[in-house]
């Protein structure tokens, strides 16, 4: 944010400026929010605790993760961190949850991985 | 990066806090007043003021029921306390719908049994679904919306404390004699740290208490956890009709009510029986949740349970509802934390103050943010951007535009005709209506006056209304202080210190604003200059 921050003191900001806000806004709510959903369905299956009580622990915990991402998103330099972070981590949860899925696994493996 | 990241956080802080501000400060606000919905209801029903519980209460209960309901399938007794001093009695007619619905009832005076009839009002309960469901929306909307801001507030809260590393350091330093910008920002800070454990609690249990709405997706029930049984089929159906010598005699409550009091360690503040004509069956439930891990349920009673057989007065079951699962009873916890379902008046007390903080620090932030940006973006001919001055109008109409609103909610309980058709809903609709005036008021007038105004007459409204108690009521303070009548009491001084400090603030503002008019005085110099810049 540091170079997106400024355009302040009065005059408007640019459209770029207004561009890289966006585009961080959108990465951080719209995709931190994803992010947060992926990374909760795979800790429902990860965590070493009956279904229901994954599912819960894991759901508790998806605000920090959201969190995270917004502060994120609003913090690192350059799109390319923004979005590479987001999405890099984002594709890494579905990854393995398309593999625990396959594999047949889930809250019975506890955490066996 | 470290420059950045602090100054980024800044930023972050600044607009995730602005955007949703308004409705976080009537979230906050609501939601303070909401750890005392149970005495504000009881404020707002003069009609049952003059309530005193005795020491046959409970068993003048039973045998009311007894006379009133000697057919009902079940019979049910709140018993008075100290949230709310009267004695409730409902009962479920043979074949009556099951759910709240299926009841009938009355309100007793707990002393005489005197049926009462109060005033047809919603009391604390608007307030307190207000606080998180806002009104005449879809239900699942008006979560979201106020989903979607206490996640905005979490992320708020996290990069407010990043941005302020002094943040100990902040704590100690308010220049109230300082005005403007600075003064703000002291009590942003002082208000935002000194609740720091509480705002981040409130806040994440609130997100965790709508978790079936933000994040449903890991969740195999919805998130309706634990919600108590489902009520018991109406299958006895009676035939004969039984008067009142039918029914068998019961054990004396007293007793059985002792000994639940033995093993709580608090009082029980319901009586349920099953089947008074027939097995009988008395089930206690304490005044509250005695562990904070009970689940928080909806009502404001305890979810332990305790049965007797209701002939003998003997202990037939125990029933906890401990959750053997620490997810589930972490889950509870953060419910419980939220409700102050489990808090005596001592902790309800330091919850409300909390609130208070949490509401100032939202407020104060609000105010902290047009001020800054009118003072960096005023044009040399010092008028400043259009979108400023909306948001210093919208600043008005949120924080004083809904005090006033409030205010004028407890003064249409008071002069709205008790006998009125819909009587609660006008009650809601004035408290709409004066807030949407309220909320056009300050784009007709100058920043300062439009200031001024709404604090002038949010004062005189909240100290009307302990004035207004007097003018028609039998319950006013020169009656409930010396009767020691705390909830009445208690309420209208605190509407009194509100008037006081919407006065005080009024005279403040009338005299400086928003001019940063540096006085030196020895104080002053002694608290450590910092660059305003520095501390976003």
């Amino acid at each position: 944010m540091a170079q997106a921050a400024r355009g302040a003191r009065g005059r408007a900001p640019s459209p770029r400026y207004r561009l890289d806000v966006a585009s961080r806004a959108v990465a951080g709510i719209g995709g931190g929010y994803a992010l947060s959903v992926l990374v909760t369905l795979l800790l429902a299956r990860l965590l070493p605790l009956g279904a229901a009580d994954a599912g819960l622990a894991a759901t508790m915990g998806s605000f920090t993760i959201h969190a995270i991402a917004i502060i994120w998103a609003f913090s690192v330099r350059g799109q390319a961190r923004v979005w590479g972070g987001i999405a890099g981590a984002a594709a890494l949860a579905g990854l393995l949850l398309i593999v625990i899925h396959e594999i047949g696994g889930g809250a019975q493996m506890g955490g066996g991985l | 990066m470290k420059g950045g990241f602090r100054q980024s956080m800044a930023w972050l802080h600044a607009w995730v806090g602005i955007l949703p501000g308004w409705l976080l400060f009537a979230v906050f606000l609501t939601g303070t007043i909401a750890f005392f919905r149970t005495e504000v209801t009881f404020w707002m029903q003069p009609e049952l003021h003059a309530s005193q519980p005795g020491p046959e209460t409970a068993a003048m209960a039973m045998e009311r029921l007894r006379t009133l309901a000697p057919n009902a399938e079940s019979w049910v007794v709140g018993l008075p306390e100290e949230r709310s001093p009267t004695l409730s009695l409902s009962w479920r007619e043979p074949g009556a719908p099951p759910g709240r619905r299926g009841l009938t009832g009355t309100v007793l005076d707990a002393g005489s049994g005197v049926e009462l009839h109060p005033r047809d009002t919603a009391g604390g309960n608007f307030l307190y679904r207000f606080h998180y469901e806002l009104y005449a929306l879809p239900r699942d909307w008006g979560r979201a919306i106020v989903g979607i801001a206490t996640m905005a507030m979490f992320v708020a809260i996290l990069s407010g404390v990043i941005t302020h590393r002094r943040i100990f350091k902040d704590f100690f330093t308010f220049r109230p004699a300082k005005g403007g910008q600075r003064s703000w920002l002291d009590g942003h800070n002082a208000a935002a740290v000194l609740g720091l454990p509480f705002h981040l609690m409130i806040t994440y249990s609130g997100l965790v208490l709508f978790i079936s709405t933000l994040m449903p997706w890991a969740l195999d029930d919805g998130g309706r956890h634990g919600r108590g049984g489902a009520p018991p089929d109406a299958e006895t159906t009676v035939e004969k009709q039984l008067t009142p010598a039918d029914l068998p005699e019961f054990a004396p409550i007293g007793p059985v009510l002792a000994q639940a009091e033995a093993l709580w360690g608090i009082p029980a503040g319901r009586i349920m029986v099953e089947d008074p004509a027939g097995a009988a069956v008395i089930t206690l439930a304490p005044r509250r949740n005695t562990r904070l891990s009970a689940h928080s349920g909806s009502g404001s009673i305890g979810v332990e349970r305790l049965h007797f057989d209701g002939r003998s007065g003997r202990l037939i079951g125990r029933d906890d509802n401990i959750e053997e699962s620490a997810v589930q009873a972490t889950n509870n916890v953060l419910g419980s934390l939220h409700r102050a379902r489990f808090a005596d008046t001592t902790m309800r007390w330091l919850f409300f103050l909390a609130g208070v903080a949490g509401t100032a620090m939202v407020g104060t932030g609000l105010i902290l943010w047009t001020v800054k940006r009118a003072k960096q973006q005023a044009r040399p001919d010092g008028t400043i951007p259009r979108h400023i001055e909306v948001m210093e109008r919208l600043n008005i109409a949120a924080i004083t535009g809904l005090t006033i609103a409030v205010g004028a909610y407890f003064v249409a309980n008071r002069l709205l005709p008790v006998d009125m058709a819909d009587r609660a809903g006008w009650e809601i609709r004035v408290f709409f209506a004066v807030w949407a005036a309220f909320i056009l008021h300050p784009f007709l007038r100058p920043l300062r006056v439009g200031w001024v105004e709404q604090l002038t007459i949010a004062a005189g409204l909240f100290a009307a209304i302990p004035l207004l108690n007097m003018a028609v009521t039998g319950s006013h303070l020169f009656v409930t202080l010396p009767a020691g009548s705390w909830i009445v009491a208690g309420f209208d001084l605190i509407c009194l210190l509100t008037a006081l400090g919407l006065g005080a603030t009024a005279l403040k503002v009338a005299g400086r604003w928003p001019v940063a008019a540096v006085r030196p005085s020895g104080r002053g110099a002694r608290v450590r200059r910092r660059a305003v810049g520095r501390v976003e």
